[in-house]
Formats: structure tokens, C-alpha cells, sequence
């Protein structure tokens, strides 16, 4: 199974969601694909807008390969599930995203050897086809940074208790 | 930034994030003074800045917490959220937005403001620095080598501004810092209580 997701941005993403309808109606796999607020549909998936957090999760884990788009909380949850990652970046010259910097998110991807970034999208049923190993030891750095937060809480804590 | 409201406390000295410096565990042993449980106004977009948001709960365990988001399937699962129409650019709606925001903050009195991001935190900011709650700002992490538009006003007036890129924390200056991320998996230098005095610089 292909799991496809656009996020919860509110422009459209006619490009990514396009041309995975073809690749969907070219192949006896199953592709299911969350598509978001934009108007698009495709007619050979599977498809919805959003489904709760767990659901989302759950098929992640499921999926052979994972296709999204480069945000944040679509690549994390993708890396978290350590399937293999194809992220294709909204770019602003397709009117997809206000500004360029899911580019930026997508080559960190790509350098860090996450996933495989897709730039001209008639790449992407090749990268389907042969998708990039899975990055199996992803561990983020995120206990620190939850140690300092909380630190940093604690702290404001500390001063309502002084002014009490 | 000194905590805003923080600054007319003796203990602290008037120069810029000294407050942060104090090690506030010998403190407690020298003073007697307790933690006392925070409201946290938790501010964020929908999407990937929820998605942080939630991951960073973990810091606020025992705190009371709201949320102040835009109305989306994702936000309206929320238990304690205050839900805007999402029309960031707008600026008629940034003024109702300070509005809607000074009757939450007068009602729950928040003491401190921590935000993922996106623009939603400016109208945030300009509300908690009228109460005087401190705020927090996390990058983010879809910003790796160039900061956002909010990141840029945040670095300034946020009293902890974290990246969550090493290479980022480069580009903004002293004010940013790497304490770890939620996406990359490079561990920061330092040790937690060590960044407190990484602000000082």
C-alpha cells in the first residue's frame, strides 16, 4: 500500500495528488491518500480529508512507502513510522505554499539520508516503484529539548511562587 | 528579555537574561520558596506546529494548560482550546484576534505563553506583553537554514526563542539556541543547565 499526504495546508496540491491518481490507476496497488482542504480529487484511490491522529499514524505503519508533502508534522510522523519516505516539496511557483521553505525541510531530508526528495514530479513513479531504503534508526534529539523546556517552566514556576 | 513582570524583583539584576541564570534548584534550597502550578497558554497553528506542540507536552506535565488555536478538524479534538478563524494574513482579523485574545487572557490570566509557531503567535505576543507573561517561542522544525517571518520578530522578543536546527541557530545569533529538536538527531553541546548560562552571551 501507498500512503499519500498533503497536510492540512489550505492551498491545493494539484501536482502531487495528479499525478499519484495516474500512477494509482497504472498499478494494481492500493494507494490511499489524504488530501486536505484543497478541491482535488483523485478517482483511483482511496482518499479523505483528515481522519483522528491514531488512525493517521496507524496507516503509516502499514503503508510499503510513504509520499508526503514537506511538512513538519508529515515527516515527522513518517520518519517516526521508519517506513520508506518520498517527500515532495510545495513549491511556491505552483502557487502551493506561501513561500519555498518546504524545500529547505525536504533537501534536510535527503541529506540526512531520511528519504528521497522529488523535485520534478514525473520522478515520482520511478522513486514508487523503487522506493529509498527505510531510515531505520531515526531517534530525534527531543529529550533534551523537553528537559530545557521543562527547566525553563520550572523556572517561571519558581517566580510565581516568589511573588505569592 | 528579562520575564516581563520578573523585573522588578530584587533577586534579579536589570541586565538582559540574567533572570535565566539563577540556579533556581540552590535558590529553592536557600529561599524555601515552591513551584507553583502554572496556566500555560499553549499558542499554535494546526497541523505540523500541533503536531510539535503536542510532542512538547511532556515539559508542562502538572501545569494547567489552554490552547489558543485556528479552527480546524485537527484543533477541535482539543479538550481546553479557544478556536480563531484561520485567516492569518488578514489584518482585520489580527486586530479581532488581539481582541478575542485580551478576553481569554482576562479570564484564564495565563503565566506564561509557549508557542510552535506559525504567525498566530504575533497577536499572542502582543497580548502576553500587555499582562506581562514571559513567553516561549520553538522554531519550527520546518525552518532549517533560513528563519521565518515570525521567527525573525520572536528572536527578539521571546524570553527563550529554541531552533530546532543546528544550523539555524547559526544564522539567527546568541538569542537562539539548540537544546535538541523534535525532528533532527543531533544532540546539543550542552547540557541543559549549562544553556542557562549560554543566554548570557
Amino acid at each position: 500500500m501507498i500512503y499519500v499526504t498533503v497536510g492540512t495546508m489550505f492551498l491545493d496540491f494539484p501536482r502531487l495528488i495528479r499525478k499519484m491518481d495516474e500512477i494509482a490507476a497504472a498499478t494494481d496497488e492500493k494507494v490511499i491518500m489524504q488530501k486536505g482542504m484543497g478541491s482535488e480529487t483523485p478517482t483511483h484511490c482511496e482518499w479523505f480529508d483528515f481522519r483522528p491522529y491514531d488512525e493517521v499514524v496507524d496507516l503509516q505503519r502499514e503503508a510499503r512507502v510513504v509520499v508526503c508533502h514537506a511538512g513538519i508534522g508529515c515527516v515527522c510522523d513518517a520518519l517516526r513510522a521508519k517506513r520508506p519516505l518520498i517527500v515532495v516539496p510545495r513549491q511556491k511557483r505552483f502557487n502551493e505554499h506561501t513561500n519555498d521553505h518546504q524545500l529547505e525541510l525536504a533537501r534536510a531530508v535527503q541529506e540526512r539520508d531520511w528519504g528521497r526528495m522529488i523535485l520534478d514530479i514525473n520522478d515520482l513513479e520511478g522513486a514508487c516503484r523503487n522506493p529509498p531504503p527505510a531510515y531505520e534508526n531515526y531517534s530525534p534529539a527531543r529529550s533534551p529539548l523537553v528537559a530545557d523546556l521543562r527547566q525553563a517552566v520550572q523556572f517561571v514556576a519558581e517566580l510565581k511562587g516568589r511573588r505569592c | 528579555m528579562i520575564p516581563w513582570g520578573a523585573v522588578q524583583s530584587p533577586v534579579y539584576s536589570n541586565e538582559r537574561c540574567n533572570a535565566w541564570s539563577i540556579d533556581w534548584n540552590t535558590m529553592r534550597e536557600s529561599t524555601g520558596i515552591e513551584c507553583r502550578p502554572l496556566t500555560i497558554c499553549l499558542a499554535c497553528s494546526h497541523g505540523g506546529h500541533l503536531t510539535e506542540m503536542l510532542q512538547l507536552l511532556d515539559a508542562i506535565e502538572g501545569h494547567t494548560c489552554f490552547y489558543f488555536c485556528y479552527d480546524a478538524s485537527t484543533t477541535r479534538s482539543l479538550s481546553d482550546a479557544y478556536l480563531v478563524p484561520n485567516m492569518a494574513r488578514n489584518p482585520v482579523e489580527f486586530v479581532r484576534n488581539l481582541g478575542r485574545l485580551y478576553t481569554v487572557f482576562r479570564l484564564r490570566k495565563p503565566d506564561l505563553v509557549i508557542s510552535t509557531g506559525a504567525e498566530i503567535a504575533l497577536p499572542v505576543l502582543v497580548i502576553a506583553m500587555i499582562f506581562g507573561a514571559p513567553m516561549f517561542y520553538v522554531e519550527c522544525g520546518a525552518q532549517v537554514v533560513s528563519p521565518s517571518f515570525t521567527g525573525r520578530i520572536m528572536y527578539w522578543m521571546a524570553n527563550r526563542f529554541y531552533v530546532q536546527w543546528p544550523e539555524l541557530a547559526k544564522r539567527y545569533g546568541p538569542r537562539a539556541f539548540y537544546a535538541g529538536s523534535l525532528i533532527d538527531e543531533t544532540m546539543p553541546e550542552t547540557a541543559p543547565q549549562q544553556i542557562q548560562e549560554h543566554l548570557l552571551r
